[in-house]
């Protein structure tokens, strides 16, 4: 009796194992085998078709173009500047570690957005900038090609090289080095010799999410890239569900398929190659290394900072606020032609913001609910208890995340249509599946590792003292994670917030969000409104930010 | 205290109510234009609330199919580009029969013979050029003349996949200059955007000095003081009666004959005229401000097989995105 493992409500627990097989085993088996279906029977017609026509690979061939270049470009600008702010004794580096990592929390499409203002071909900024300072006729940038695509998705995806990086440096083990300078070595040797090879697999971590990431985005390839005729993958998708019929859904399942399988490819390499290198070689020794002395070169490692924050932070948000006060886009900027117009539109007149708004909000908080409440019974399952299959239950549930959002919304569109007795398409549900579907292994990872930490004598001595599972669960296990609960929850709710992957396959005339209304404002040419809308979002965004760090004690949030 | 701003912050978060009779109207009439009529309709009828869903006629299509698909139609009235896809529908049986009694005064070219679709406006494709970088003097003529060197990467279009009026003016112009024309196009680099909003604003804001999109939608940005001006083609104007149609599905029968009524009459014919600088479709309002009334257009528009328009649309899809888009 003593040995007895804690027995968990077959109920409750069951009803987990049910709930993820109807959100994720269910659409994504369907899609699998959709991919296949063609005129009802299975065939590789499909994957036929998509290959036949030039468009789709010449689609498939510029997503892996753009993730391997963005990768490149993030590693060369994440790394050094990871260096300089962790190793070096760079002015200000707190503050520049803060502002580094900024573009993260800005949405990708607000951010191409600010690049299409900035190097539109004849009327952006600074193209404006260059042609009346040197007099010339004619364009010197165009943000619509692939260098374009590049640059504006490597400007928001390369945080993510720089977090890993900077982490993998400060927890490094200085002895090394040390060691390696006790022994009359070079500062540049230690670097290749020491420091480099033992971050490289960070490097190569990060580098593989931004890849990941990036032929995954669907907001920078579709404003920056279509117009410029250079098609990715995620666009390729979104232009056969909306105007391709039934056949359009076969093929986009096919494209679908192929993209999962490019984005799972990396995130395994990753997860089960680089993982296990990076915590063999980093050791979890709180001593801060010591820092390099930049001597001459301080300023200009200033400076280059200062430009790296000047250009991925201060051009783009100065850009948007501009650009929201103008009373037309493209016109001259003088007084007469600033105004708060368009403030006053969006705020005022339109009917479609108040409906984002409202949906977005409503959307985010249930998304965010019910993922914390099914993700901690994952984890408890997982961790706590010994059901069978409960490995295969985490990993299972962990799926759609590494999936592209467009896969899982293609999913969603054919398991929930109508077609197998349940029709959600249009409604605020569809959207709220696919929420909960993809962030759903954020509250499993958050919660699964404070569970780690309680040891499970906790429970059996609520459980031996007679109270019931749920009772030792409520006022003993709840208790003891609820910062990781509340860690969790922030972090689903801020990106589902402003989703717009998922949401632009998904959305119904009355299920309008904050992504999709920029998006559309955007699309149809309103620059002017369009970017007065990306302020208000920067500035919920950045407010609940500031607001989550304060609520968290500064655990969550930049 | 920080348990309390998060109880707060939930219940804000998540209050909200409201409740009039809603009809949902369908429609490709460009967001700012749309709303300024639809606040113009709710004046005039407090007791219905007009909920409109804004995109293209392709998206429009597309959603609508599904829609037909899973049995679940959200629209009541519908209002997009042309005439070939009313007829498609109405063949399909999702359309009702109405007589609203403000199509009197409609010509009988403007209405379909049956009542199952009447022109609401008038929308026509024409060149529009930014005037600060042409003048009505340099800029092009004819749509021919687009595909002369002298306008290389100058030109810019709407998809035909997203755009109804679109769809149109490319089975027009295929049909007039067969399909090299659009291969001549794109060796000029002719650049394809999303709808005709999105080419106005870019010619609008210099990005583009000329483009292919609706009349109306440049002249209103002309009205609001951006500098764009618009040029009847030599060899047509492509002129597409716009209709409006009830949903036979449609539980608000009643509600949404009010709005077409609406959109017939006299009334919401000038809010038209007014508010969003369209040529009306009935002879006793008077156009905007230098523009020549529906007739006059009309005789000078190109002609327009919609037959084919109806029965070519995938052809006319697929082989313009496989010159123009890839």
């Amino acid at each position: 009796m003593l040995q007895r493992k804690i027995k968990a409500d077959p109920f409750i627990l069951g009803g987990t194992f049910v709930v993820i097989a109807i959100l994720v085993v269910f659409p994504l088996t369907l899609l699998f085998l959709n991919s296949f279906k063609f005129d009802g029977a299975y065939t590789l017609q499909n994957y036929a078709t998509v290959f036949q026509a030039k468009r789709n690979y010449t689609a498939l061939f510029n997503s892996l173009k753009l993730g391997l270049f963005t990768s490149l470009f993030s590693v060369l600008l994440g790394a050094p500047l990871a260096w300089l702010v962790t190793r070096t004794n760079l002015p200000f580096a707190k503050l520049f570690r803060t502002l580094f990592i900024l573009p993260y929390m800005i949405p990708p499409f607000i951010g191409a957005i600010a690049w299409s203002q900035l190097l539109n071909r004849r009327n952006g900024y600074i193209n404006r900038l260059i042609q009346s300072i040197f007099g010339i006729e004619g364009y010197v940038f165009n943000v619509n090609t692939m260098p374009g695509l590049i640059w504006v998705m490597t400007l928001y995806l390369y945080p993510f090289v720089f977090i890993t990086v900077a982490g993998a440096l400060e927890r490094m083990d200085p002895t090394l080095e040390e060691a390696a300078r006790t022994c009359g070595s070079k500062t540049m040797k230690i670097m290749r010799d020491i420091t480099l090879p033992l971050v490289a697999p960070s490097i190569a971590g990060g580098a593989l999410l931004v890849f990941a990431s990036s032929i995954a985005n669907f907001g920078i390839p579709a404003l920056v890239g279509m117009q410029g005729r250079v098609f990715v993958l995620t666009t390729m998708i979104y232009s056969y569900m909306h105007s391709g019929g039934f056949n359009g859904i076969a093929t986009a399942s096919a494209l679908s398929i192929m993209l999962m399988v490019i984005s799972v490819g990396a995130l395994l390499i990753n997860n089960f190659y680089l993982k296990k290198k990076q915590y063999t070689l980093i050791s979890g020794k709180s001593m801060r290394p010591k820092t390099l002395d930049l001597g001459a070169w301080k300023i200009p490692c200033l400076i280059v900072a200062l430009v790296v924050v000047f250009i991925t932070v201060i051009m783009p948000f100065f850009s948007i606020g501009l650009t929201s006060l103008l009373d037309a886009w493209g016109a001259d900027i003088t007084w007469e032609n600033l105004t708060f117009r368009n403030y006053r539109y969006i705020l005022f007149e339109y009917g479609l913001t108040k409906d984002a708004l409202k949906n977005s909000f409503l959307l985010a908080i249930s998304a965010a609910t019910i993922c914390m409440v099914l993700g901690s019974l994952i984890a408890y399952i997982s961790v706590k208890t010994k059901i069978r299959g409960r490995k295969a239950l985490e990993t299972i549930a962990q799926i759609p995340y590494t999936i592209p959002g467009t896969v899982v919304a293609i999913a969603m569109i054919l398991a929930w249509s109508g077609n197998y007795g349940v029709n959600l398409y249009n409604t605020f549900w569809i959207l709220l599946f696919a929420y909960v579907a993809h962030y759903v292994a954020f509250a499993v990872r958050t919660t699964s590792a404070s569970l780690e930490q309680i040891h499970t004598s906790l429970e059996e001595a609520a459980r031996i003292s007679g109270g019931s599972w749920f009772t030792s669960l409520k006022d003993i296990v709840v208790p003891l994670i609820r910062p990781g609960l509340v860690a969790g929850w922030f972090l689903i709710f801020m990106p589902t917030l402003r989703e717009l992957t998922m949401s632009i396959l998904l959305w119904g005339p009355r299920t309008v969000t904050i992504g999709v209304a920029v998006f559309e404002m955007q699309e149809a040419g309103y620059v002017q409104i369009s970017a007065a809308f990306a302020t208000l979002l920067l500035l919920i965004v950045i407010a609940g930010n500031l607001l989550v760090k304060w609520l968290t004690r500064g655990k969550v949030g930049i | 205290m920080r348990k309390y701003a998060i109880v707060i912050l939930l219940l804000i978060c998540s209050a909200v109510l409201f409740g009039t009779e809603k009809i949902m109207l369908y429609t490709s009439v460009p967001t700012e234009i749309m709303t300024a009529i639809a606040d113009a309709f709710m004046a005039a009828n407090p007791g219905i609330e007009l909920e409109v869903f804004r995109s293209g006629t392709g998206t429009i299509q597309t959603k609508l199919a599904a829609e037909v698909q899973s049995g679940n139609i959200q629209a009541d009235v519908l209002w997009v580009a042309e005439f070939s896809y009313y007829e498609t529908l109405k063949k399909e049986g999702l359309l009702a029969q109405i007589y609203p009694e403000e199509a009197s005064a409609l010509p009988e070219n403007f209405k379909d013979p049956e009542g199952y679709y009447y022109a609401g406006r008038l929308i026509n494709m024409v060149i529009a050029y930014n005037t600060k970088a042409l003048t009505p003097e340099t800029a092009p003529k004819s749509w021919k003349e687009l595909t002369d060197e002298k306008w290389y990467d100058n030109y810019v279009v709407p998809n035909p996949e997203y755009s109804g009026a679109a769809v149109a003016a490319v089975g027009a112009l295929a049909k007039k200059y067969g399909w090299k024309y659009f291969e001549d196009l794109r060796k000029n680099e002719a650049v394809v955007v999303r709808g005709n909003s999105d080419v106005a604003q870019k010619v609008a804001a210099g990005e583009f000095p000329i483009g292919m999109t609706l009349d109306y939608i440049a002249r209103d940005l002309n009205v609001k003081g951006s500098p764009i001006d618009i040029i009847y083609p030599t060899d047509g104007t492509i002129a597409i009666p716009s209709p409006i149609a009830i949903l036979k599905s449609s539980q608000k029968m009643e509600a949404a004959m009010k709005f077409v009524n609406y959109i017939l009459s006299i009334d919401g014919q000038k809010a038209q005229v007014e508010l969003g600088s369209l040529v009306p479709v009935r002879s006793d309002v008077n156009p905007p401000a230098n523009t020549p009334p529906a007739g006059e257009i009309l005789g000078q528009a190109m002609e327009i097989d919609w037959k084919y328009i109806e029965e070519g649309l995938a052809e006319i899809n697929a082989n313009f995105s496989d010159i123009m888009l890839f």
